[in-house]
């Protein structure tokens, strides 16, 4: 199975956000989408399950276009998990979840015993399962992120995207929603896409990065391709210091200072 | 198991409202003779007791609780839709419509239907050519962000209040039938109108039920909605189109009777919750019993006159109302 987006662009009313993105994803990846504010990363994001709709472009699961499935088809083949979740209504978090189910279910249809078996499940593979009862307003960050990914599960997609999944999260919930996803890439092979502002968790946990820049992609690659000094110092504009660390068997950022002598214009 | 309890429950209370609400007036005929007379028993009652129960009083429940369900459906959804507290059936000016619709007959005899159904044909089409503007000048690009659509309400709405000023003020004679018509009430009610009540509002009550996973997901944000594989316009559309079109046949054949779409929803998501699937076929049966006891209580507390039941839902709903909000300690999920 492959994720192809082939010449993807899009623009908000006068301003291009996206112009002719092309990249891919197999079975089992995970892909980051790094790249400075307004760079086009959650527009991208969204083009991939059309709650923005592409200008030009395909998105092709193996040979089915995204762009021709109506919006129940897509939400069967791919499960979204969204920037923030403030969700302020007391829905239990087993309801929270059950609505994964929803582009399964018939209009009429309650949720059957398959449909809670599905949930229940999402539930154990996110360790959301003890919450089941709760009411989802009284929920912490770090677990609510893990509910609505349990619910993006719950949909049984091919594809799953996340944008900033490690927002507002502790530094231990970070390293524990990015473990999840690995898992779920490489033990369920789904393809998974997430955006990330942190460099070092996305050189960390992506098997690959796409770089984008003004809407278009400066660099793409395996992450020591992609985050070069000579890339972040013309794409973020800053000096970086990157040294290899031996007990995660990765390069680590820190920024040092915004460089002086040049823009990224 | 637990809906259908609290579904069952709420229809058998539904019952027991309606039979008993036929038996109190100030014509004194017993519950056994109601029942009797209802279920065409052999006659051992005078004439007229049929004529007070079938004719004049089970219209009138009858209409009570149609508008009753309507208003707390459509007050239900809009809450929904709008993610806002304040939301009522009458948040996009449709009551505003409706009234200056009914004004227009009531006051320079302008109607297109004639007699007893004039003012209710008025109001109705007013009310739905009411949202119509709104929602045509709200819409952009195809689609109807829910704040535009909320100002856009809001301005026509004002519009048509000041039209019924403007009636108001060169009513004359009229200007008592019609302040009455504002107040809102059932003491007009007769079978015609339960005939044209009937259809609209239980088409427009059962659409909406069909949309109560859909409202359910809508209020995690439009964002999640389109995620979860909600076409969130269509939803959007067809949910304003049905409890506006509920709100408009209730208002037609009552007036305007405030206090129940806004605060029968709240009260029922106090006890029962968020959920759409319950929270709404509750709130339609709580309606319906809620304001066919306020009208008998309305038509029987100040015999042989009666009161607006407008004055007595609100100061009957308001207190127990802000009880339960004082012992949930907050409007749930506001």
């Amino acid at each position: 199975m492959k994720l192809r987006v082939n010449g993807v662009c899009f623009s908000y009313e006068s301003v291009m956000a996206l112009d002719d993105v092309s990249f891919e994803v197999n079975r089992g990846e995970v892909l980051g989408i790094i790249g400075p504010n307004g760079s086009g990363k959650t527009t991208l994001l969204r083009c991939i399950n059309r709650a923005l709709d592409p200008e030009r472009g395909t998105i092709l699961i193996d040979a089915k276009d995204i762009l021709k499935l109506d919006r129940k088809e897509i939400a069967k083949e791919i499960g979204v998990v969204p920037q923030n979740s403030t969700i302020h209504f007391p829905f239990t978090v087993l309801d929270i979840v059950l609505m994964g189910r929803t582009p399964h279910l018939g209009r009429l249809n309650g949720e059957s015993t398959k449909d809670l078996r599905i949930a229940r499940n999402a539930m154990k593979i996110t360790n959301t399962l003890h919450l089941a009862e709760r009411s989802i307003d009284e929920i912490s960050g770090g677990e609510k992120q893990r509910i609505i990914i349990a619910r993006a599960l719950t949909q049984e997609p091919r594809i799953l995207l996340l944008d900033e999944p490690t927002l507002h999260l502790d530094i231990n919930h970070q390293l524990e929603i990015l473990e999840l996803v690995n898992d779920l890439a490489n033990k369920k092979g789904i393809i998974v896409v997430l955006v990330s502002h942190d460099l070092n968790l996305a050189g960390r946990y992506c098997n690959r990065l796409v770089l984008l820049n003004k809407g278009s992609i400066f660099s793409m690659g395996r992450p020591e391709e992609v985050l070069t000094r000579k890339n972040i110092s013309d794409v973020y504009n800053i000096e970086v210091e990157i040294s290899y660390n031996k007990s995660i068997k990765t390069n680590t950022f820190i920024p040092i200072a915004v460089s002086k002598n040049r823009s990224s214009k | 198991m637990y809906r259908s309890l609290i579904i069952t429950g709420l229809m058998i209370g539904l019952i027991i409202t309606i039979l008993s609400s036929l038996a109190i007036g100030p014509a004194n005929i017993p519950f056994i003779t109601v029942f009797k007379i209802l279920f065409h028993f052999p006659q051992s009652w005078p004439d007229k007791h049929s004529v007070i129960v079938l004719d004049i009083r089970l219209p009138r429940v009858l209409l009570a609780g149609l508008v009753g369900s309507a208003l707390a459906v459509a007050g239900c959804a809009m809450q929904g839709l709008f993610k806002n507290p304040m939301a009522s059936p009458y948040i996009l000016g449709i009551s505003s419509g409706a009234a200056f619709g009914a004004s227009l007959a009531i006051v320079t005899g302008i109607s297109i239907g004639s007699g007893f159904l004039s003012v209710p044909l008025m109001a109705f089409i007013f009310a739905i050519i009411t949202i119509f503007i709104v929602y045509k000048i709200a819409q952009v690009k195809g689609k109807a962000p829910m704040e535009t659509l909320l100002l856009s309400g809001i301005a026509v709405g004002a519009f048509f209040t000041a039209q019924v000023s403007l009636m108001k003020y060169v009513a004359g004679d009229e200007l008592r039938s019609l302040i009455f018509w504002l107040m809102g009430g059932f003491w007009a009610s007769s079978w015609d109108k339960v005939a044209i009540a009937f259809p609209l509002i239980c088409l427009g009550v059962a659409v909406i039920l069909f949309f109560s996973r859909d409202l359910n997901i809508m209020l995690m944000g439009e964002d999640h909605a389109v995620d979860l594989g909600i076409d969130t316009e269509s939803v959007k559309k067809i949910v304003l189109v049905f409890a506006s079109l509920i709100t408009a046949a209730a208002v037609s054949v009552s007036g305007i009777i405030g206090f129940v779409g806004l605060i029968i929803p709240h009260i029922m998501r106090l006890i029962v919750g968020p959920d759409h699937r319950i929270l709404l076929p509750s709130s339609c049966l709580v309606g319906a019993i809620f304001l066919i006891w306020t009208d008998t209580l309305a038509r029987t507390i100040l015999q042989p006159t009666e009161l607006p039941v407008g004055i007595i839902t609100a100061s009957l709903g308001a207190p127990f109302f802000l009880f339960l909000l004082r012992k949930r300690k907050r409007i749930t999920g506001w």
